[in-house]
């Protein structure tokens, strides 16, 4: 039933008249689903995701497919629930949730490469992992550089157009740059978006008249598009890296070194499907953050 | 135990093409002027007043405060509709900046007679004043209920309102009908009502109880130098008589 459920959401959303295209799909829509029925399909799909991640590679590594599906799932329910807290509207929601959901995306991360659930939590902050390792020998505390979070942190510092939103910034967790009344585009596609998330890192239209409530709205989609990077990154690319590079030994960069090719990943997914509001990504975050 | 992961050999010879394409083509950001049709466009208020002579007084009322030539959103520095002396706050705010104010309440049936008064919202950033004006009603004259004999034309008497007629309306007409249980008859003309309305004995419907409801309309567009407030105002006035036709000798027999 949770497979089932799990692709509900795209269901639920896509169908619905505020998705129609239009270029303004980040403001308020009803949704007719109940919304638990909504909440419950997306917690699905991040569990199935996480509970996958983990399964298929323990088991193609010989190992039990349900006892990693079960931990990977659970992983998966945390990182929802970080989603769930950094779409809301209150001060400080963005790094509660991204801590959240980094810690959900860890034990992900752990089912899969078989390690104790808890036994190594990262969490980014800004362009730094930070990461706790438990194990026999006791606790230690470490930290990467993230390269792509650190250059578009850069680009954002600057680029003439952006100003860093400090405020705001701490409160999302996350460095948050704002235009001056101006939107983003990107190179030749023709989407003007109020919003961009690159590695973490916040890029927000500043467009007074589109409204407060609008701001906010977009403000949460962004937040919400951070923690979905960070599962990528978390889960994904940087144990991708570390194992094709394991051959290194101890130089291997990826002991200092997190490679976050997250914003890359989604952006190459994005060919697949040309409509921005029916990639699943961006109705998760279309949803949570409406 | 590691921390990475088994793949076959076609997966891992696709990925670092797949994850490198986007690698490269991924550039930095534009930033564009957004599209804003209302930049620039005149606030505009619409509103409209009903006074009866009954005691009843209403009022609708929309602005949409626009934005100014920077895209910003126009601020509402007095959120007030004032009419007749009665401050109207909004009862709603869309989110695009647009006010809905709604009120009735009940007044004096001379409220009809005027001066009927309205002053629209300040907003900041304009150089046009606030629409504001001072219009005239209109009342009636003599008795409510009026009886009259079958074959009798009907005079109704309507007396000048008071106040300055400032600016002066656009548009004024009124429109007389007189309504009874087997038919209704209307008539309407450009200007104030005159000052004597008379209508032929010919035209009162049949029936015993006639009524009868005059409603004066008048409407202007303010739109003062540079143009960049607009108000489209209507004040609508109704008088109501009561008009009982008996047959005749009807009031002998009695």
């Amino acid at each position: 039933m949770v497979v089932a459920l799990a692709g509900r959401p795209a269901a639920v959303v896509a169908q619905h008249p505020c998705f129609d295209g239009s270029a303004d799909i980040e403001t308020g829509c009803t949704i007719e689903t109940p919304r638990w029925m909504a909440e419950f399909a997306t917690l699905s799909a991040n569990g199935v995701i996480g509970g996958l991640t983990a399964g298929l590679v323990r088991h193609f590594r010989g190992d039990s497919f349900a006892d990693a599906f079960v931990a990977g799932a659970l992983g998966g329910v945390t990182t929802y629930a970080g989603k769930r807290v950094v779409a809301e509207r209150f001060a400080g929601a963005g790094m509660l949730g991204r801590v959240v959901s980094a810690a959900g995306a860890s034990m992900v991360r752990n089912a899969t490469s078989g390690e104790l659930l808890l036994s190594r939590l990262t969490v980014p902050v800004g362009p730094v992992w930070v990461e706790l390792r438990r194990g026999p020998g006791g606790t230690a505390l470490g930290a990467r550089i993230d390269p792509a979070a650190l250059g578009w942190l850069v680009y954002g510092l600057a680029e003439a157009e952006l100003d860093l939103d400090a405020g705001e910034s701490l409160s999302a967790g996350a460095a948050v740059f704002r235009t001056r009344g101006k939107l983003l585009s990107f190179g030749d596609d023709k989407t003007h978006a109020a919003g961009v998330t690159n590695a973490g890192v916040i890029f927000l239209a500043d467009v007074p008249a589109y409204g407060e409530s609008f701001e906010r709205r977009a403000l949460a989609h962004e937040r919400v598009h951070v923690l979905q990077e960070d599962a990528l990154a978390i889960m994904w690319t940087d144990p991708l890296a570390g194992r094709a590079l394991r051959g290194l030994g101890p130089d291997s960069p990826t002991r200092h070194i997190a490679v976050n090719v997250s914003t890359e990943l989604m952006r190459a997914l994005a060919r697949f499907e040309s409509r921005h509001e029916a990639r699943p990504w961006e109705m998760e975050s279309i949803f949570l953050a409406r | 135990m590691g921390d990475g992961i088994d793949l076959p050999g076609e997966v891992r010879r696709l990925i670092p093409a797949r994850l490198l394409l986007p690698l490269l083509v991924a550039g930095c950001i534009d930033f564009v002027e957004p599209d804003l049709p209302e930049r620039g466009a005149p606030a505009v208020i619409q509103a409209a007043i009903r006074l009866t002579d009954l005691g009843d007084a209403q009022l609708e009322a929309l602005l949409a405060p626009g934005l100014d030539r920077s895209g910003l959103r126009r601020e509402v520095t007095r959120d007030t509709v004032i009419v007749l002396g009665r401050t109207v706050t909004p009862d709603s705010i869309a989110r695009n900046g647009s006010r809905r104010y709604r009120d009735s309440w009940s007044a004096p049936a001379a409220v009809v007679a005027g001066p009927v008064t309205f002053r629209a919202p300040s907003l900041e950033n304009l150089i046009a004043s606030p629409p504001e004006l001072i219009w005239t009603g209109a009342r009636r004259l003599g008795p409510d209920t009026i009886d009259l004999v079958r074959g009798q034309d009907l005079v109704l008497v309507v007396g000048p309102g008071a106040g300055s007629g400032l600016p002066s309306p656009d548009v004024q007409q009124w429109f007389l009908r007189l309504e009874g249980d087997d038919g209704a008859f209307n008539i309407s003309a450009d200007g104030p009502p005159p000052d004597t309305i008379q209508v032929p004995a010919r035209w009162i419907p049949e029936g015993g109880q006639v009524a009868t409801r005059l409603i004066y309309a008048q409407s202007a567009v303010f739109e003062d130098t540079p143009g960049d407030y607009i108000g489209l105002i209507t004040l609508d006035i109704r008088l109501h008589w009561t008009v009982r036709v008996q047959a005749p000798g009807a009031g002998e027999r009695r």
